[in-house]
């Protein structure tokens, strides 16, 4: 008998079986688009953990993660009528791009809020600074002398968001010019530029406080 | 040269700053613990499917609301979406037949006339020399001279 992949998903109660068939991204999403919610759960529980790891790259705090995660869910979910899939584009794909961009849209706000927020750095955090360019001078590798993430995010906090997504997503994320300018929707030629000017952005705040 | 002295020089006291700026980029990695906590969120799902829900009531509303307003004039409406179609496919109509009236006032006199074949005009006409052709245009004719002898000799 053939088993649609509904019926595939569901077990006898109704319930996601997960443990049994495992249907791709394109099978659920086509299933959320006919309005069933447990496929997007399946969803859901497959790509949290890929969100919040692509969340915790622009923020620190757990509250903001959390909230990232539940605007590019719902965003996600309003927009499954606009993912092709296929040999397109990846579902995951798909998705991180609309977390980059909500993850932007946060900096944006966050950053026209409170942009006096971090005007000043404690002398504590001005001379721990310093001594881990004194370390890094002498050339000595230590291992755990991490500056702290309270630090990092005061000093990043003064880049633009423009600035901090391009460095993010070029050094951490290790995305190429073509993909950061396709998931923000930016010419290349304005990625590479962009990532020239948060490059001179970091020197000068850091410079700033050495 | 000195230009090459310079931009060394310049990545060289760069070169700090540039470790440190990715140390302090990669500083805000976090363990996987931390990331699960993050994921595994008490409640996160639930959130998510109200959120979702009441963004859907939210559309449906504001649609149901754009409704309410169209209902009462619906009858009205169509029957001005009849109006503006007769209007406009008239007004279409109008400036075609307008166009090609114009197009026909434009024409020269020549253009309006009916054009005759050329054998037709000179029809009648007994053939001419060139000399004669050149004395008619110089206003000379040769009965004109004889007929001005004529009257030197009277």
């Amino acid at each position: 008998m053939n088993q649609t992949a509904e019926e595939k998903m569901l077990s006898s109660n109704g319930q996601p079986n997960t443990q049994v068939y495992q249907p791709s991204d394109d099978e659920l999403v086509t299933l959320v688009c006919a309005g069933e919610t447990a496929a997007f759960t399946l969803l859901f529980e497959r790509y949290r953990h890929y969100v919040a790891r692509l969340a915790y790259r622009f923020f620190q705090r757990r509250e903001q993660v959390e909230e990232v995660i539940q605007q590019s869910f719902v965003t996600a979910y309003f927009s499954l009528g606009s993912f092709r899939g296929g040999n397109q584009m990846s579902f995951v794909a798909w998705l991180s791009r609309i977390t980059i961009r909500t993850c932007y849209d946060e900096l944006r706000r966050i950053y026209r809020r409170a942009e006096s927020q971090y005007d000043n750095l404690t002398e504590d955090e001005v001379s721990r600074l310093n001594k881990r360019l004194q370390d890094l001078r002498t050339g000595d590798d230590v291992e755990g002398a991490m500056i702290s993430r309270d630090l990092a995010t005061k000093l990043l906090a003064r880049l633009s968001p423009e600035d901090r997504m391009v460095l993010t997503l070029f050094n951490l994320e290790n995305y190429t010019v073509a993909e950061i300018a396709e998931a923000m929707g930016w010419s290349v030629p304005k990625v590479k530029v962009r990532a020239s000017r948060a490059r001179e952005a970091l020197r000068r705040v850091l410079y700033k406080f050495l | 040269m000195f230009d090459f002295i310079w931009k060394q020089t310049k990545a060289a006291k760069r070169q700090p700053i540039d470790r440190l700026a990715d140390e302090l980029l990669c500083s805000g990695e976090v363990s996987e613990e931390e990331i699960a906590a993050a994921a595994n969120a008490p409640f996160l799902q639930r959130r998510i499917l109200v959120q979702i829900e009441e963004e859907k009531r939210r559309q449906s509303e504001a649609a149901e609301r754009w409704l309410m307003v169209v209902r009462p004039v619906r009858y009205a409406v169509a029957a001005m979406i009849v109006i503006a179609i007769t209007a406009i496919s008239g007004m279409v109509y109008l400036k075609s037949q307008l166009s090609k009236q114009q197009l026909a006032s434009r024409k020269t006199p020549n253009e309006r006339r009916e054009r005759v074949p050329e054998t037709q005009l000179l029809y009648g006409v007994s053939a001419l020399s060139n000399d004669e052709v050149l004395l008619a245009l110089m206003g000379w004719n040769t009965n004109e001279k004889s007929r001005g002898k004529d009257e030197a000799a009277k």
